[in-house]
């Protein structure tokens, strides 16, 4: 008699009523994918810049659906456009995932998240087989994709390019991005203005 | 395991710098992913993809240039041999004895001699001239063979599109 219930028994009682409690009376909070990675919680490390790479390349993705995979996938710029190529789509996260991020990103894309529970179509870049029209639908124009509306104004066939070629040769990575990525935009901003001038004709 | 890669696509990136091609631009989309580019392509003189730019991703396999690179578009186009997903298939994009279609000769296929350069240009030739016996976009080849005016006009839309008017 004595004894019979002891320090261990109680012990042992409160971890299968806590683990009771936790797995079976509130199994919501548990069973979702994000309580499972939340140990991890690489929230803070997606740089602004890792989405905006993303989001370059796929402007029909929301930048709340980009930031959500990277933070899942510990910011692999790689793994989510590999996502994004195989599945056509990103999921948009889940309204508790949103609350909590706010966007630093001025563009125009972060003030119009996309619907949620709206038509699949939308987030599928590839339209239906049915229609005979132009394949790839929903991409954004190369002007708004880099953001060149403002240098539109400024700029003169020609003159950037003088700038561009006086500036030393360098072979180094850094340098070949940079110069890689200004002759990108000058391209986009002269055929912008030739295909102006073919309109006018 | 992709450091053969890197390596030559670095050196294939410094020569598309240094030497500009006329029409073309590629590069991979960040520092620290060589084996994910983004290119444009502008669309030939005389066709009506004339004035439009045209976007695409090139993804590039860990044995490159053994395998070769697939290319997808990333804007509105319409073209008998780019798939409704924006896939292009052509044939420097097949490698050599992989024949889906049985009409391209080894000579026009991929080996490690071609290069993100030489692919482009078959793009835009392409472009310019399209092979309706590849039918990548039934739809498209369909319209191209029997009502060219609208292939044309909804062509010349897309080209618009691309750089925003």
């Amino acid at each position: 008699m004595t004894g019979s219930i002891g320090i261990p028994q109680l012990i042992l009682c409160a971890i299968v009523a806590v683990l009771f409690y936790r797995y079976v009376l509130s199994p919501s909070q548990t069973s979702g994918s994000p309580g499972l990675t939340s140990g991890r919680r690489p929230r803070a490390a997606v740089s602004p810049n890792d989405i905006e790479s993303v989001r370059v390349m796929f402007p029909q993705i929301s930048v709340a659906a980009i930031r959500w995979d990277l933070e899942r996938n510990g910011s692999s710029v790689s793994a989510t456009t590999e996502k994004i190529l195989n599945d056509g789509f990103l999921p948009e996260p889940p309204a508790s995932a949103v609350r909590q991020t706010p966007s630093p990103l001025p563009s125009s894309v972060n003030g119009q998240p996309r619907p949620l529970g709206g038509t699949g179509a939308s987030q599928a870049p590839a339209p239906s087989p049915s229609s005979s029209a132009a394949t790839t639908v929903g991409y954004s124009d190369l002007v708004t994709r880099y953001s060149l509306h403002s240098r539109l104004e400024t700029y003169r066939p020609g003159t950037s390019m003088v700038q561009l070629s006086s500036s030393p040769k360098k072979n180094d990575k850094a340098s070949l991005f940079i110069r890689g990525r200004e002759r990108r935009d000058l391209m986009i901003l002269e055929a912008r203005k030739k295909m102006e001038a073919m309109l006018r004709r | 395991m992709a450091a053969k890669a890197v390596r030559r696509l670095l050196s294939e990136y410094r020569e598309l710098i240094n030497n500009e091609t006329e029409g073309i631009y590629a590069g991979p989309v960040s520092e620290d992913n060589f084996m994910l580019w983004e290119c444009l392509i502008a669309g030939p003189p005389d066709t009506p993809f004339e004035g439009g730019m045209f976007s695409a991703t090139l993804k590039f396999p860990d044995d490159y240039p053994l395998s070769p690179p697939e290319l997808k578009f990333t804007c509105e186009i319409l073209h008998p041999n780019v798939y409704p997903d924006g896939t292009v298939c052509i044939s420097i994009l097949h490698p050599p004895g992989d024949d889906p279609n049985m009409y391209e000769s080894a000579s026009e296929r991929w080996s490690p001699i071609q290069s993100v350069e030489k692919v482009l240009l078959s793009v835009m030739s392409m472009l310019a001239e399209p092979n309706d016996e590849s039918g990548a976009n039934v739809d498209a080849s369909k319209m191209f063979r029997e009502d060219r005016a609208q292939y044309e006009s909804i062509v010349r839309r897309c080209a618009r599109k691309s750089v925003g008017l």
